[in-house]
């Protein structure tokens, strides 16, 4: 069953564009298209707040308004494209039918995150998990309401760079983070 | 060693000593005093210019020198006119220039701020070879600044042609730069009171102008009834601008799009000259493929026009 769009997304102009569905033979061309893909699947999960793309539902791939759609190996080229880009990763490396779509790069997080941390005079001192992602001080931040799977993978590339330590808490929104 | 007279110093060829020449006499003189100097074989082997002190007394005065003072003189007076010509020519642009000056004084605002009075203004500018347009220092440069309007419209055209280029191929419509220029709320520092910038495409195209003068491959070219930017430098023959005016002027079934079989009838070439060009539109980016089940439609990102994208049955 595929999923229906809701009427309050807006479709970038591209995709009304039939060559859109159709992979280009012209390598320079094509990285042009991929690259749109990647932005449409991107903005579409993160917009929606959908965390995984399921391969045989997502709508996307379908407008029926010009009558065009991705063939099957069309789609797996889109995808293999978008997670080696690392905006996702196969829940099932093997099937290949689940994708994890990360709305922010772990990366990018991290320095989110460390940035925040530094205007906001918490270095020295320590916050919690819970408060990264649903605290008072973090509106407006990339990283609120941030899944908290994504938010520790974040923070683990901050303490493999040194700028910051994880305490274990009670329970794990409340493990702590300190900041240098 | 007496050294025998030849003709053109012989007493007798000279008119100056006898008594006012009849007119046979005047006609040969008048006729050996306009042609060139004899060969110098014919002179002893003496250089042509024999300065007068080297003759006898008699010919002091006059010598060849005087013989071509007649052919000087002629083109003395010819020099002359030409200069009184040139003079008066000159003098006209100068008047015509000063008075261009008084009206652009007058009319300042409206050039910086109309286009289309602008475009007149450098209509009437063209043929005196005035250029209001190079932003240098000087009297237009200071007065009217127009040459940095222009300058700072065509690095911003280059700017929105350049961003597209990975999108059309390094085609694109002028009315689409100025949408995009529009949209983004390009101000200039011209912006009137009401902070508002205002140019035509006209302008665009004339900045498209100064830039290709840069030789950076810019350059308009017409498609259809549309007028196109071009900012790759390579050659776009005459094949490939065939194909993309029956694109834009929606001879293949919808706008923007051709297929093969819609260019072989149209344009009455064979299957593969047809297959060629649209080949080389694709690999220059400029067009993008639409495969439908075994039929294939070629679209160009930059006919193509979001409201008027009518289904193409496959």
């Amino acid at each position: 069953m595929t999923a229906t769009i809701p009427d309050s997304f807006k479709f970038p102009d591209f995709y009304n564009f039939p060559p859109f569905f159709t992979i280009q033979p012209v390598l320079a061309t094509r990285e042009k298209q991929l690259g749109q893909w990647r932005e449409l699947i991107l903005r579409y999960h993160t917009d929606l707040k959908i965390k995984t793309l399921v391969l045989h539902e997502c709508p996307l791939w379908k407008n029926p308004k010009i009558e065009r759609e991705l063939t099957g190996d069309e789609i797996r080229l889109v995808m293999d494209d978008f997670v080696t880009s690392g905006h996702g990763e196969w829940e099932d490396p093997q099937t290949r039918t689940r994708c994890r779509i990360l709305w922010r790069k772990p990366e990018q997080l991290a320095s989110d995150i460390y940035d925040w941390a530094v205007s906001n005079g918490y270095v020295n001192s320590v916050c919690t998990v819970f408060e990264l992602h649903s605290g008072e001080d973090v509106n407006g931040m990339s990283f609120q309401g941030a899944d908290e799977e994504l938010l520790r993978r974040a923070l683990g590339i901050l303490e493999s760079q040194g700028k910051c330590a994880l305490f274990r808490g009670d329970t794990s929104s409340e493990d702590g983070i300190k900041f240098f | 060693f007496s050294r025998p007279l030849s003709p053109f110093y012989h007493p007798s060829s000279y008119p100056y000593l006898r008594s006012p020449p009849s007119s046979f006499r005047f006609y040969f003189f008048m006729k050996w005093a306009l042609q060139s100097p004899p060969p110098a074989s014919r002179i002893f082997n003496h250089n042509i210019y024999i300065l007068p002190t080297q003759y006898p007394m008699s010919h002091r005065r006059r010598g060849v020198g005087a013989a071509r003072a007649g052919a000087k003189a002629y083109t003395k007076k010819a020099e002359e006119m030409n200069a009184v010509s040139l003079a008066r020519a000159m003098e006209t642009v100068e008047k015509l220039e000063v008075k261009l000056e008084g009206f652009a004084k007058t009319h300042k605002h409206e050039i910086q701020h109309d286009p289309a009075f602008r475009a007149k203004f450098l209509e009437m500018c063209a043929p005196l070879g005035v250029d209001p347009l190079s932003a240098e220092k000087g009297f237009w440069g200071n007065m009217l600044g127009i040459g940095e309007f222009y300058y700072e419209l065509s690095v911003k055209v280059a700017e929105v042609c350049l961003a597209s280029r990975s999108r059309n191929g390094g085609i694109i419509r002028v009315s689409e730069v100025k949408d995009i220029l529009t949209q983004r709320g390009t101000k200039f520092k011209f912006a009137d009171s009401k902070n508002k910038s205002s140019y035509s495409e006209e302008d665009i195209v004339t900045s498209v102008k100064k830039l290709s003068k840069l030789g950076s491959g810019f350059r308009t070219v017409e498609v259809g009834k549309s007028m196109m930017i071009v900012s790759v430098p390579e050659e776009l023959d005459d094949d490939h601008m065939k194909v993309m005016d029956l694109a834009e002027e929606n001879r293949c079934g919808a706008y923007g799009v051709v297929t093969v079989k819609g260019v072989t009838a149209e344009l009455g070439w064979d299957h593969d000259r047809a297959k060629r060009a649209l080949e080389l539109l694709l690999g220059k980016g400029m067009a993008w493929l639409d495969a439908v089940g075994a039929e294939k439609y070629y679209w160009f990102p930059s006919l193509w026009m979001q409201n008027s994208n009518e289904m193409v049955s496959s």
